[in-house]
C-alpha cells in the first residue's frame, strides 16, 4: 500500500504543516473538498493532542504522522512517545479535559469522531499513544 | 484582526487560521478589544475564517462566558461551510445564535 511518513517536533506550528502535507496527500484519489476539510481538522487535533497532553508543550519531542492510501481510503495514524492515556474510556467519549484551565473543553476527541469514519485508540501511560483514523474517499 | 463599531454591535472579523497554533495570540488580541467597552452586543465574523479546531472552539466559549457576565449577547456571522460543520458538532449553537447579517 502507498504510504507516507512524517516526522515532525512537537511545536504547534507543526499543525497546520501536517495537516496540509496530509490534505495534499489525500487529494491524489480526488476526494470532495468536504472530506479533505475534515481530514485535516481530524489530523490537526491528534496532533495538537500529543503536543498539549502528551508532551506537555516539549518542543524537543516528535511525532510521527503515517499516512496510507488504499483503494478508497485514507488511514492516518499519529504516534507520540508521550505520558499516554491513562483511562480511554473515561478520557476519549467527549467533554472530559484535563486541562479546563487553559480553555480546553474535551471536543476533540468528538471531533474526531464525528469527521472520521474509524478511530482507533492505543495507548499505554508513559509509553505514549497512536491514534489511527481511517476515512472513505469516495 | 479587523474590528468594527457600528450602532453599538461590535463585529471582530477572525480571518485565517482559528487553531491552537494561534489560539494564545488571539486570545490576547480579543480580550484587549472586549476590554475597551462601549457595544451593546458582539458579532464574531467568521466570513474570512480558514480553519477551526476544537482549540478555537474553547475561546469562543471563554469569550461568550466573558461577555455573558457582562449581559452582553454574542452571535456567530457568517461562517463558511468548513467552519459551521465543526461549530455544529461542538454543540456551540445551543448557546451562540448564528446570523448572516448584523442585527
Ligand atoms: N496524545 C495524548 N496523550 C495523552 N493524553 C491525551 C492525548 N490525547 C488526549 N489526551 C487526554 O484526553 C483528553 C481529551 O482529549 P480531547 O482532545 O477530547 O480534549 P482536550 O484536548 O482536553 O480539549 P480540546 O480538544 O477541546 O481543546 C485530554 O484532556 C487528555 O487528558
Ligand atoms: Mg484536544
Amino acid at each position: 500500500m502507498d504510504q507516507i511518513t512524517l516526522i515532525v517536533k512537537a511545536i504547534p506550528e507543526n499543525e497546520s504543516f501536517v495537516r496540509s502535507t496530509i490534505a495534499a496527500y489525500a487529494v491524489r484519489k480526488n476526494p470532495d473538498i468536504q472530506i479533505i476539510n475534515d481530514i485535516k481538522t481530524a489530523v490537526s487535533e491528534a496532533v495538537t493532542n500529543s503536543i498539549v497532553h502528551a508532551y506537555n508543550d516539549d518542543k524537543e519531542k516528535e511525532i510521527h504522522i503515517n499516512a496510507r492510501l488504499s483503494d478508497d481510503s485514507l488511514i492516518i495514524s499519529v504516534i507520540d512517545f508521550g505520558i499516554g492515556i491513562a483511562d480511554i474510556e473515561k478520557m476519549t467519549s467527549g467533554l472530559f479535559t484535563s486541562k479546563p484551565e487553559l480553555e480546553h473543553s474535551g471536543l476533540g476527541f468528538t471531533i474526531m469522531r464525528a469527521f472520521m469514519d474509524e478511530l482507533e485508540i492505543a495507548s499505554d501511560e508513559n509509553v505514549g499513544t497512536t491514534i489511527t483514523m481511517t476515512k472513505r474517499l469516495i | 484582526m479587523k474590528f468594527e463599531l457600528i450602532r453599538g454591535s461590535l463585529i471582530i472579523r477572525l480571518a485565517g487560521d482559528l487553531d491552537h497554533a494561534r489560539a494564545g495570540l488571539w486570545r490576547k488580541t480579543l480580550d484587549k478589544v472586549l476590554s475597551l467597552g462601549g457595544f451593546e452586543r458582539v458579532f464574531f465574523d467568521f466570513s474570512k475564517t480558514t480553519f477551526i479546531d476544537s482549540t478555537g472552539v474553547g475561546l469562543i466559549l471563554g469569550r461568550y462566558k466573558l461577555l455573558k457576565s457582562l449581559n452582553k449577547p454574542l452571535f456567530i456571522l457568517s461562517p463558511p461551510d468548513s467552519v459551521d460543520k465543526v461549530l455544529k458538532v461542538s454543540g456551540i449553537y445551543t448557546i451562540i445564535n448564528k446570523v448572516n447579517e448584523v442585527i
